[in-house]
């Protein structure tokens, strides 16, 4: 897995310059990159649209029978995915996930919580491959700002309606 | 049941025009008959543990009292303990068990001049400050204590927080959300509409397509086309989805501006331009999963309101995401919308069936219609679920796998259901399973 990890990493440097969070994400079937993709949330306005979104969208246009590719595929991704990441894969039965560093905001694998438990078959999760440098790539991105997100955050007040 | 417009006969756009429209002035508020019910945190629910010991005494000397409580205010301050009074009548709550020995405290107390009690009295008291009404009267009865009285939090319990005119918009809102799960061509049906409640506008409309597409789950569809609406989007507007064009999204500044600020800060977004799902509502006719609840969390929406609940739902059944503390967005869930109904209406038990995400055959109960029943008989192009055509037929088709939960669940508001409907010959042809 190593050897998929360094080309996600460099994958998640290209999105860093991009001003695109820093996320190099590879789906890997039969020892072969089938879809590979970084987040595009600013370009599509869409937050959903994370690293592995857009690559099982690549593979369901790409195969028919995408059921079972997924069933054969193993993620391989520099920051652990977030929940709603971590529950689409398990939900697809995966082969499985290998992420470098954890995703204190948003993990779905253990940080913020573990989505295999609500998923009959989830797959198996493995962790902290090359994790110090994509963790490097997060800092970094942390350090500027997002820009598109509005100027002044008001927290929102709840009001009576 | 027949008050239910023929939906076959009008074109599917023709439909939607109409829905966009307020037809809602001829129902009043009082013909609500569905019980909202907010998902709170489960530290709201809990009942009062008493799961702290505490050395409790009094004073034989009562003209002493004041001195002494501030005494042990110094001395012995309790933070963890801070909900609590310190004086119960004439006991008075020293110091937790674990904290200091009896004797020791006992020798401290005395060396100061206090005339405490013998021996000391052991209570145990709630460690968690109480949040509710409920939890307020529960712990005054073992110890008195202050509460920081949430009066919102009251209402969210109690399920009053709208009036009546907002409570009908969530039911015409409720009512699109079915209708797009209705028409929607996967085998789940599940629909998403995603409103700014502000302009009270529909911004996005999305029905289910998870069979074609395992991410098309309805909430992420209507995500997408929130995105769509501000130029955005990631996937093609399904024919059968709705989107507010970009045009309309984005009022002149000055109308947005006075309309927004007139509701007191609802809307997160401060530009005026529409940022994610900042400031919306979307309304589900079931309870979404992790990966749309999820979603949602990344779109930063205001409120999620859904009907039924899912057995894989998380925002109230496996978890609650929406409260995750950890997380940079939390929101309000209300569950209940159009539900509990079935036996009145033929529409809002199609939501209850919506919820259940892996039945198998209930087979059919039908029909004494039998020119539908031909049509639908010769519809082998896409497996049946649900009640597509509610008037004379309940079709139900197999999903993958099977539940033994959903399956008495459903089998009771069908058969009550059933018994309702003259059309339907009473008969449930099914398969063992379920019934
Ligand atoms: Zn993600
Ligand atoms: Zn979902």
């Amino acid at each position: 897995m190593e050897k998929w990890m360094r080309v996600a990493l460099t994958r998640a440097k290209c999105a860093l310059d991009s001003g695109e969070v820093p996320v190099g994400c590879l789906f890997i079937y039969r020892d072969e990159i089938i879809a590979e993709g970084s987040n595009i949330v600013n370009e599509t306005k869409n937050a959903t649209r994370h690293a592995e979104i857009n690559c099982i969208d690549e593979i369901v246009a790409k195969y028919r029978d995408w059921r079972s590719v997924f069933k054969e595929t193993h993620v391989v991704v520099t920051v652990e995915p977030c929940i709603m990441c971590a529950s689409a894969l398990h939900n697809l039965e995966i082969a499985g996930i290998t992420y470098g560093c954890a995703n204190d905001r948003f993990g779905g694998c253990h940080s913020v919580l573990d989505a295999s438990r609500f998923y009959p078959k989830p797959c198996p999760v493995f962790s902290g491959v090359f994790g110090d440098e994509a963790m490097n790539l997060l800092k970094e991105f942390y350090k500027q700002t997002n820009p598109n997100a509005p100027e002044n955050k008001v927290k929102v007040k709840k009001v009576a309606a | 049941m027949t008050t239910r417009k023929n939906s076959d006969d009008e074109c599917e756009d023709e439909q939607r025009k109409k829905k966009m429209k307020t037809d809602d002035t001829r129902k009043s508020a009082s013909d609500i008959q569905w019980q909202l019910k907010a998902v709170l945190a489960d530290e709201v629910y809990e009942s009062v543990k008493t799961d702290t010991a505490v050395y409790v005494t009094s004073l034989t000397d009562k003209s002493d009292m004041s001195r002494f409580i501030k005494f042990l205010c110094i001395e012995y301050p309790i933070p963890k303990l801070h909900h609590l009074k310190r004086v119960n009548k004439s006991r008075i709550l020293l110091q937790i068990v674990d904290e200091v020995s009896e004797d020791d405290l006992k020798e401290k107390l005395v060396s100061e001049g206090f005339k405490v009690g013998e021996k000391f009295e052991i209570v145990h008291v709630p460690s968690k400050k109480p949040l509710t009404r409920t939890q307020y009267t529960e712990a005054n009865k073992i110890w008195p204590c202050s509460i920081h009285e949430n009066k919102y939090l009251e209402r969210m319990l109690t399920g009053d927080v709208f009036n009546g005119e907002d409570m009908l918009k969530h039911e015409k809102y409720m009512q699109m959300a079915v209708d797009a799960a209705k028409r929607g061509g996967s085998c789940e049906k599940v629909g998403a509409v995603v409103v700014d409640p502000v302009l009270d506008q529909v911004v996005s409309d999305a029905s289910d397509d998870r069979d074609k597409h395992p991410l098309k789950h309805a909430t992420m569809v209507a995500i997408d086309l929130v995105a769509r609406s501000q130029k955005g989007g990631a996937w093609p507007c399904s024919n059968l989805d709705f989107y507010l064009s970009p045009e309309t999204s984005e009022p002149s500044p000055k109308v947005e501006h006075k309309k927004r600020g007139s509701n007191d800060g609802e809307n997160a977004a401060n530009s005026g331009l529409p940022y994610l799902c900042t400031g919306y509502y979307i309304y589900l006719t079931r309870e979404p999963c992790a990966m749309c609840a999820m979603a949602l969390v990344h779109s930063r929406i205001l409120r999620t309101f859904y009907g039924c609940p899912s057995t894989n739902g998380a925002l109230g059944t496996l978890a609650k995401v929406h409260l995750l503390k950890d997380l940079n967005h939390r929101f309000e869930v209300f569950s209940g919308v159009l539900r509990d109904k079935y036996s009145l209406n033929a529409e809002v038990f199609e939501a209850a069936l919506l919820c259940i995400t892996r039945c198998t055959v209930i087979a059919t109960a039908l029909l004494l219609d039998p020119e539908t029943r031909e049509e639908e008989e010769n519809r082998s192009d896409r497996p049946l679920s649900g009640l597509r055509t509610a008037t004379s037929l309940l079709l139900l088709q197999p999903s993958r796998d099977i539940q033994s939960k959903t399956s008495s669940f459903l089998s009771s508001p069908i058969r009550s259901f059933l018994r309702g409907t003259p059309e339907c010959d009473g008969n449930l042809e099914c398969c063992d399973v379920i019934f």
